[in-house]
């Protein structure tokens, strides 16, 4: 009997062991592959300073946020876009999103498939539906933002958002110059797709001159399944992304 | 002899228990929302999505010649092609005497559970709006369009696409004849930006 016991013992005690090793092994990937925020990013950002705006064009694929108006699902976004940043936590951003859109009196979001523009701080934060431009896969879009006017009376300067160069919504800020611009793919959700994605063009406005972004002033960044790479060896201008 | 067969047998199941109760252990852990799987199989279009992308049509721009050539985009001087006055789609309404219900928009069993309370709900003229709550301009609405306004005051946060904004005052934008939907305009604070870069 007590053989038995030591058998059942020496089980457990083995089990518990080959359970404990591959438990820490599971959680080392999952933190590494998830970081704080758990969004997926996969974005090339622009080192430049100093800038009267930036500008991309892209071309439409299939993306696809798993949005649904279950309680469960209606807060999912995946959207292709561009950052402007300003002083301090400001920052202007435009492009083609699929997924949620805040409503006030709503108890969950709405669903918007299309070009999009949002500007925020630490204080405000502004999101509105760019209602014209088409949504349709293989169609092309250029996106711009850049400063229009000021400063005004106020102090205060208008950057406007451009989609195929037309002036869609302005929004006002203190910052005469915008800075790190980024272009790329973002989703709040781990089932998200999106096929691959040619953001290229990618230009920054210095003295009103549009310049392609150079490969040195650039990083990458690709988080959560997201994927992000330069198109050809030689510029940074032109980027694959996916997720 | 049997004993040892027993030890080996128990030995086996333990093994096979633990290495799935890890595996269960890692698939969940490496999908955080748990809603993959709570949520419901989506086997048709979703009326919401169905009915966005029917309002999304009615408003569709033809794709300008210049974008939508297979080109990458030269360097230089793009100024001359900036319009900064494009034609409204949302163009006035002179014979809408009938607004959309406004109503059907605002949960307010929703808003008191949150502690959130309606502050104004009103049309008026775009240009109006504009000159009243300090707005920039959507160049797609005419100045005298008429649009819709809903003001929800959130005391304890509006949860957004960039993170909590507290004490958040959330002004959103319908167009009055349709109830078509703009975006919203929000103040409030926020400590814990959800942006690139942040």
């Amino acid at each position: 009997m007590q053989r038995i016991k030591n058998s059942l013992l020496k089980g457990v005690t083995i089990a518990m062991v080959v359970a404990i090793a591959v438990m820490s092994v599971s959680s080392i990937a999952t933190a590494s592959y998830y970081p704080s925020n758990g969004r997926a990013y996969g974005i090339a950002r622009n080192s430049g300073t100093g800038l009267d705006g930036n500008f991309f064009r892209l071309q439409i694929k299939a993306m696809d946020s798993k949005w649904s108006s279950s309680s469960s699902a209606n807060a999912r976004f995946i959207l292709h876009t561009t950052w402007l940043a300003f002083a301090g936590t400001a920052w202007i951003e435009c492009g083609t999103m699929h997924g949620a859109i805040q409503e006030p009196g709503a108890s969950a979001p709405s669903f918007w498939n299309g070009s999009y523009t949002a500007q925020g701080s630490s204080s405000t934060y502004n999101e509105y539906k760019i209602s014209g431009p088409s949504a349709a896969v293989n169609i092309y879009h250029t996106y711009q933002i850049s400063r229009t006017a000021g400063p005004d009376s106020a102090g205060q300067y208008s950057w406007g958002v451009y989609v195929d160069y037309d002036l869609r919504r302005t929004f006002k800020n203190t910052d005469h110059y915008g800075r790190l611009p980024d272009v790329g793919l973002e989703s709040n959700e781990s089932t998200a797709t999106s096929a691959q994605w040619n953001e290229h063009s990618l230009q920054r406005i210095v003295n009103w001159s549009w310049n392609n972004w150079a490969r040195s002033n650039n990083s990458l960044v690709y988080t959560n399944g997201a994927s992000v790479s330069y198109v050809n060896s030689t510029t940074g201008s032109s980027i694959y992304t996916s997720k | 002899m049997r004993r040892k067969s027993v030890f080996w047998k128990i030995l086996t199941i333990a093994v096979i228990v633990a290495v799935g109760l890890s595996v269960g252990v890692f698939v969940y852990a490496s999908n955080p929302d748990d809603s993959v799987y709570d949520a419901e199989p989506i086997t048709a279009v979703d009326p919401a999505i169905q009915k966005s992308m029917e309002e999304a049509a009615l408003y569709e721009e033809t794709p300008r010649l210049n974008v939508s050539d297979d080109q990458y985009v030269a360097e230089g001087d793009k100024s001359e092609y900036l319009n900064n006055n494009p034609q409204p789609i949302f163009q006035a309404v002179p014979e809408a005497d009938q607004y959309f219900d406004i109503n059907t928009r605002i949960d307010e069993e929703y808003l008191a559970s949150v502690g959130a309370a309606v502050k104004l709900k009103e049309v008026m003229s775009y240009e109006a709006f504009l000159e009243n709550f300090n707005e920039e301009a959507l160049t797609a609405i005419a100045p005298d369009c008429m649009v819709y306004v809903l003001q929800v005051h959130y005391p304890n946060g509006y949860e957004t696409r960039r993170g909590l904004y507290l004490d958040a005052v959330v002004t959103g934008l319908y167009d009055a004849a349709t109830g078509y939907y703009h975006g919203f305009s929000l103040t409030g604070q926020c400590e814990n930006i959800n942006a690139p870069g942040e």
